[in-house]
């Protein structure tokens, strides 16, 4: 199965969470390296290693890193994984979510990472409503890219991200939420908040957790 | 991660689908080989292969196999792919959706099966009342068994189910739905059944759709 579509897209609520005095930052699903590139114009001295599954992107993105490797984060050896280490910014922009594993990931980042680092991930809102529109009327369709991407394999709430990252260790620093307007948005947050009152749920937090398109989260050892 | 707990219950539904005088039978995710045993039980002349990915549910499942043997059938080997044809009957009961690429998977079945050969299969409804419920709540938390198993990486409802059969060459000869019907259900699909009214869809169809729990198909050659 081919990964998501090369884009050349910079996240820059991403890249606005990330320390400025970061020593070393491990990009995982680097792509061609767009991050390491902007973030290494303005901070010169910082390393930057790109991780991408896809060896086409990992070679791309040796232009613009410290080190570019292709590899899936899930399988790396003992090894290489160490190589990633002494480390105090890891970056999963939309990546999260295409991992088998992510706990797992989590709680073996949190026992390495410098004690001062951080985590940073974006990652898609299950809970969105055009998500639940889209299970409602049973169009629930694999597509190349977007929220639906079909190498999205992992499903999170605002609820269940939270439960994650203190199972797995960390504490949230900072949070954010990106949405886009779209036209049928009001009407559809509204006909979930009914839904909602009709199951005996809060209406207002149903409308509230429906309307993120991303969370971004950066993450401290707990 | 650990696989779903193994249990022996068989699915009923979907051995009343795997057809009589049925040569040779695969079944990918066969755990400890329940459902091989009642097959032969039934039809003592007929070769049963299991596969399972975890290597202790192959060996339990080997008393109850003419072969069974532990593999990721998405890493098989084209070689010892080969192996398991000819071969009339593949069941996947409850396996499908723990596959990264389910479709592939049904295009590299459907190019060797016997000409006379089918695809039996159960997969999870994604548009479950339940599930739905879980997004709208937040609380789409994942388990180690039942709907949100923590194995289970792609979500398919009926339409998309369809779609993925028709795309991959198979026609759908036999289908059923399976259903419980808890306490919470009628609540759920009546507040189900206004949010779609809400959107311009079908009410009955959309509650029609979030009922079944499962769906079972034998699926044909196209």
């Amino acid at each position: 199965m081919h990964q998501t579509p090369l884009h050349d897209l910079v996240n820059v609520e991403l890249m606005s969470m990330i320390p400025p005095a970061s020593r070393r930052l491990v990009d995982v699903g680097c792509m061609q390296g767009s991050l390491a590139r902007v973030w290494r114009e303005q901070h010169p001295q910082a390393e930057v290693i790109g991780i991408d599954i896809d060896a086409d992107y990992a070679e791309l993105a040796k232009k613009h890193c410290t080190r570019a490797l292709a590899g899936d984060i899930e399988t790396l050896d003992d090894a290489t994984f160490g190589s990633l280490f002494p480390s105090d910014c890891w970056i999963f922009g939309d990546c999260m979510e295409h991992l088998r594993d992510p706990w797992a990931v989590l709680r073996r980042i949190r026992a390495r990472i410098d004690a001062d680092g951080c985590v940073l991930i974006c990652i898609p809102n299950a809970q969105h409503w055009s998500v639940q529109w889209r299970l409602l009327s049973g169009h629930f369709r694999y597509e190349d890219s977007g929220m639906l991407d079909r190498t999205h394999l992992r499903w999170f709430t605002r609820q269940t991200l939270l439960e994650m990252f203190a199972e797995t260790g960390w504490a949230v620093a900072q949070g954010m939420t990106r949405s886009i307007q779209a036209p049928q948005q009001e009407g559809m947050l509204n006909a979930l908040a009914n839904c909602a009152q009709q199951m005996g749920l809060d209406p207002e937090q149903a409308k509230r957790d429906a309307l993120p398109m991303w969370y971004l989260f950066r993450l401290t050892p707990a | 991660m650990q696989q779903t707990p193994a249990h022996d219950n068989v699915n009923l539904d979907l051995l009343a689908l795997i057809p009589p005088g049925t040569r040779r039978v695969v079944e990918i995710g066969c755990a400890n080989g329940a459902l091989a045993r009642a097959w032969r039980a039934k039809a003592p002349a007929s070769e049963f292969i299991g596969i399972d990915i975890d290597p202790e549910y192959a060996a339990r499942a080997a008393a109850h196999c003419t072969r069974a043997f532990a593999a990721d059938i998405e890493q098989l080997p084209d070689a010892e792919f080969a192996t398991l044809f000819p071969s009339d009957c593949w069941v996947f009961g409850d396996c499908l959706e723990h596959l990264r690429d389910p479709w592939e998977a049904l295009r590299r079945i459907r190019a060797r099966i016997d000409a006379d050969g089918c695809v039996v299969t159960c997969i999870p409804n994604a548009q479950h009342w339940s599930v739905q419920w879980r997004l709208l709540s937040g609380q789409f938390r994942y388990e180690d068994s039942g709907l949100l198993d923590r194995t289970h990486i792609r979500w398919f409802t009926r339409q998309t189910m369809l779609e993925m059969f028709a795309g991959t060459g198979w026609a759908v000869e036999q289908g059923a739905a399976r259903s419980l019907n808890p306490p919470q259900q009628a609540q759920a699909l009546a507040a189900i059944g206004a949010f779609a009214q809400a959107f311009g869809l079908d009410p009955a169809q959309a509650q029609a759709d979030a009922t079944p729990i499962q769906y079972v198909f034998r699926l044909r050659p196209t």
